[in-house]
């Protein structure tokens, strides 16, 4: 670890941050500093399994109170390798919550919540411009992200209904979707 | 450390197929490992992500043109959304309009689609003899379940005209040739005022 990674936490590894905190029991600044690394990367994990942005961010919630804590009281054999404990605590909760439908009401009746730790909401989406981007794609392009995501279809699933193959489903949907990212990107650069 | 750019070099294709549930359990699970270590590849994801939750929010509320299958349609009446729809066989002239709480109306072409690999459609505005085209859509998805074209067209755009009248016509095209699969006519007329 260098001098100055010592002193700044956004210069610091993963690794180091989670040393510090488990070695002081606590430490504000790389604590928040953890959490704005790790909340983006259970919340992608949520979306994936959970389904939605809400529920996304419940699991990024709990997940993160639950890392902290457990740094906090040494209840981490290896704090150097957090980010196999994030993983493995985000997909133990997202079983959980899958299974019994837990929301994150419950789970802040639980063990793990500490009061002094801000998880920062996402970033509402800009719905109005991804209808205008959604305007601009081709036909097909259109049909086949809205039975993607929509319809939650799988490339084979789309290429049946559509009488296309599942290659080509794929290609169209990666075209969009790049062409979207694209065209929501332009927004931001306004 | 807390930026840059991937290693690894992971291709977006890779990342929509996780976001799209289309990796083997064993490839899922490493790609994650590689995930929850890298920045750059967590805000790929979340930006994909984000853009899968917004347009299943956009189809899900009927605000969105889009040509669908049934079981979009049959997701929609699930989950609450009111559609208005209209089944019309080719040449077949229909009266249609919304009521205030209806969120789409679904339009479904009947056509013989046997050999076309390409559905076009042209609309036109028609006052008296006269027909104004307004819009020309390509390449259109067809249904194959049904064998219909579904259009799904926002409630708020179709409450927003005067009384109307649309005509439709489906082109396909394949094997070399272009024919004309059918005309429909639209006949729209707003809710009545109580």
């Amino acid at each position: 670890m260098t001098q100055e990674s010592r002193s700044r936490p956004e210069a610091a590894s993963d690794a180091e941050l989670a040393q510090r905190i488990y070695d002081t029991g606590g430490a504000v600044a790389e604590e928040a500093e953890l959490c704005r690394r790790l909340t983006p990367r259970v919340r992608a994990f949520g979306a994936r399994h959970l389904g939605d942005r809400d529920s996304a961010f419940d699991l990024a919630q709990h997940v993160m109170m639950l890392t902290i804590t457990k740094l906090r009281r040494r209840e981490i054999d290896e704090p150097r390798r957090i980010t196999s404990f994030a993983l493995g605590a985000a997909r133990m909760t997202a079983q959980n919550m899958r299974r019994s439908e837990l929301r994150w009401r419950e789970l802040q009746e639980g063990p793990s919540a500490i009061d002094d730790l801000a998880i920062a909401p996402p970033e509402p989406l800009d719905t109005e411009r991804l209808g205008e981007c959604l305007a601009g794609l081709a036909e097909r392009e259109r049909s086949v992200v809205v039975l993607t995501f929509y319809d939650m279809q799988t490339s084979r699933q789309v290429g049946a209904q559509l009488g296309v193959s599942e290659g080509n489903v794929r290609v169209i949907r990666s075209r969009a979707l790049s062409r979207l990212r694209e065209c929501m990107q332009g927004e931001e650069g306004r | 450390m807390s930026s840059g750019k991937c290693a690894d070099s992971i291709e977006l294709s890779k990342l929509i197929e996780y976001v799209s549930r289309e990796l083997g359990t064993d490839e899922e699970a490493a790609f994650e490992e590689h995930f929850f270590t890298c920045p750059d590849c967590t805000a790929r994801l979340t930006m994909l992500a984000d853009l899968g939750d917004g347009i299943a929010a956009l189809a899900g509320s009927g605000s969105l043109f889009a040509s669908v299958t049934q079981t979009v349609l049959d997701r929609a009446t699930a989950s609450g959304l009111k559609l208005r729809s209209y089944r019309l066989e080719p040449d077949e002239s229909v009266a249609c309009t919304i009521a205030p709480d209806d969120d789409a109306n679904v339009i479904r072409l009947v056509a013989d689609f046997a050999g076309v690999d390409q559905v076009d459609l042209d609309v036109f505005s028609v006052e008296g003899e006269q027909a104004t085209p307004t819009e020309h859509l390509e390449d259109l998805a067809v249904d194959q379940d049904s064998n219909e074209l579904v259009l799904v067209y926002p409630g708020a755009a179709i409450r927003a005209l005067p009384q109307c009248t649309f005509r439709l016509e489906l082109t396909g095209r394949g094997e070399g040739q272009q024919r004309r699969l059918g005309t429909y006519t639209l006949n729209h007329s707003p809710w009545p005022e109580r």
